[in-house]
């Protein structure tokens, strides 16, 4: 489903984000990706949207080179990759249900598939009595569990959380990752980018470690290791 | 999920795109406001300059066309000697009409032209009437009544003439040629100077949404919005203070044209002035919009190339 092959990604001369990277990740999968601040995490992630271009090597999503899209697929492509960000990038002075239906606003959607899209997303985060709140009145984890419902509102193939739990306290914490769970066991992959060392011993998931760029560990069942 | 009229999915998403725009504008009214007067100032001063030289224009046609050639007689020559000078004058190819005026014509003319004074008027009277007789001679255009003038002031007949006039409604029309002119250079400087602080102030009011905005176009792009939606609400903006700015300097320009335009009929002494400019105040009027809807969208699309679409930001 998506493979990353000999990817590296430098900036100017000097620093290198990300060094020759390759890797796979099935269908249905959940991957924990690992790492320090300043490991190369977040640039990967910003590839995998193509907020970022790498300087060598190819990222392939269904088989595809995400690189060739053109400029106008860009945007369906975006909503088949639902992201997820530890500061939330919710628009603050408005409603949760707001948020979420904007997603689909920008899309075209009509207003009656918007409300049923939205309700639904809504119940799956548990959300739905916190719908007409503005965004600045909610707490951090009811905050994140917006920001999901927004990803997914789009149905995506491909959930990218990157550091969700990086503003919330150990209870708001396990909340997300069981949803993330929740969301992994309806069909779609999750890549759980984080550096929470007892989130990453507990789930049991695959983990892929970076450090300076480089992946120094992609196991099964995976452990913190740094 | 989406429509699959494309029609009805196009009046979706354009309301959307106009309501954003509209809710911009409002929220930062009072820098819409500014905004909008700037706009209004340039496109009032090419307004106004253009109608003055649209005037001036037609002043001076109207004013080369009663350029003519008045030829006074002595009073002692006879009726022959002016009747043969007639013909001569109609023989020359360059004169288009003449028209002779006894001594009860130019009594008449000037009774008319003083018919408010009665003590000026009745200066003259038909038993002691000094004026003399006259041709006035038109000629095919404007530039052969000099060579017409010299023909008549060098022959035969020379001595049945008292004067000569034709000299000062040409130097008339010369200064108000110049006149235009200079108003001209004068109305496009100005007009080009407030354009592009109008414009420099549009692209920066422009910027400065885009910059209010930029979490909100972020998102955007990130939940998959196509760039034209997100480019959408700032070009409508852009153009919304040209079209506002472009209705308010109508009225302003029309209402002034209307208050402004008897007074300027009887200086210049053009009748029908306000028919004949009623085409060119239609254009002018399209011209604002025409110039303020241009001028917001070329500024909204150098706004948004600098800042919204620029490296790295794809």
């Amino acid at each position: 489903m998506i493979e990353f092959q000999h990817v590296t990604k430098k900036y100017g001369k000097e620093i290198t984000a990300v060094d020759d990277v390759s890797f796979k990740i099935n269908a249905k999968e959940f991957v924990a990706l690992v790492g320090p601040s300043g490991a190369g995490k977040s640039t990967l992630i910003k590839m995998l949207t193509r907020e970022e271009e790498p300087t060598s090597g190819r990222i392939l999503v269904a088989d595809r080179d995400i690189f060739q899209l053109k400029e106008r697929e860009l945007p369906y492509y975006r909503r088949k990759v639902g992201v997820v960000f530890q500061d939330f990038k919710l628009l603050a002075k408005k409603t949760v249900y707001e948020n979420v239906a904007f997603a689909l606003e920008v899309a075209g959607v009509l207003p009656a598939i918007i409300k049923k899209r939205v309700d639904e997303m809504l119940t799956l985060v548990g959300l739905e009595h916190r719908a007409g709140a503005l965004v600045e009145e909610l707490s951090g984890g009811e905050k994140q569990r917006a920001s999901i419902a927004r990803a997914l509102v789009h149905e995506p193939k491909l959930l990218i959380a990157d550091e969700p739990t990086g503003n919330l306290d150990p209870v708001n914490s396990w909340e997300i990752i069981e949803l993330l769970f929740k969301i992994n066991k309806r069909g779609t992959i999750v890549m759980l980018a984080t550096h929470d060392k007892e989130i990453v011993d507990a789930i049991h998931k695959r983990v892929i470690t970076m450090k300076d760029g480089k992946i120094i560990s992609d196991k099964e069942d995976g452990k913190y290791i740094l | 999920m989406t429509s699959d009229n494309a029609f009805f999915n196009f009046i979706i998403m354009t309301g959307r795109v106009f309501k954003m725009s509209m809710v911009s504008l409002w929220r930062n009214r009072l820098l819409s406001l500014a905004t909008t007067v700037t706009i209004v100032l340039a496109l009032f001063i090419i307004s106004v300059f253009s109608l003055t030289i649209i005037i001036a224009n037609k002043s001076a046609t109207t004013l080369k066309e009663k350029v003519d050639l008045t030829v006074y007689l002595k009073d002692a020559d006879t009726n022959d000697q002016v009747s043969a000078f007639e013909d001569i004058i109609k023989s020359r190819p360059e004169v288009k009409s003449v028209k002779y005026l006894s001594k009860d014509d130019a009594l008449a003319a000037w009774q008319k032209s003083h018919a408010d004074n009665s003590d000026i008027a009745n200066v003259i009277s038909a038993s002691d009437n000094p004026l003399p007789r006259s041709f006035e001679i038109q000629t095919v255009n404007p530039e052969q009544i000099e060579t017409v003038a010299n023909f008549l002031d060098n022959q035969d007949y020379a001595s049945l003439i008292q004067e000569i006039s034709y000299k000062k409604t040409k130097d008339i029309v010369d200064r108000l040629i110049r006149i235009t002119g200079f108003i001209k250079t004068l109305g496009l400087a100005l007009s080009l100077i407030f354009m592009l602080v109008s414009v420099l102030i549009v692209y920066n009011t422009l910027r400065l949404t885009i910059y209010n905005r930029s979490d909100e176009i972020e998102i955007m792009k990130l939940v998959g919005a196509s760039n034209s939606y997100v480019r959408a609400p700032f070009m409508i903006e852009g153009m919304a203070y040209g079209f506002l700015g472009a209705i308010i300097s109508s009225i302003i320009f029309y209402t002034v044209y209307q208050m402004s335009l008897p007074p300027a009929e009887q200086y210049l002494e053009i009748s029908g002035l306000s028919s004949s400019l009623f085409e060119s105040l239609w254009l002018i009027i399209v011209l604002q919009f025409a110039i303020g809807l241009i001028m917001g969208a070329l500024c909204s699309m150098v706004a948004m190339r600098r800042y919204l679409f620029g490296k790295n930001k794809k």
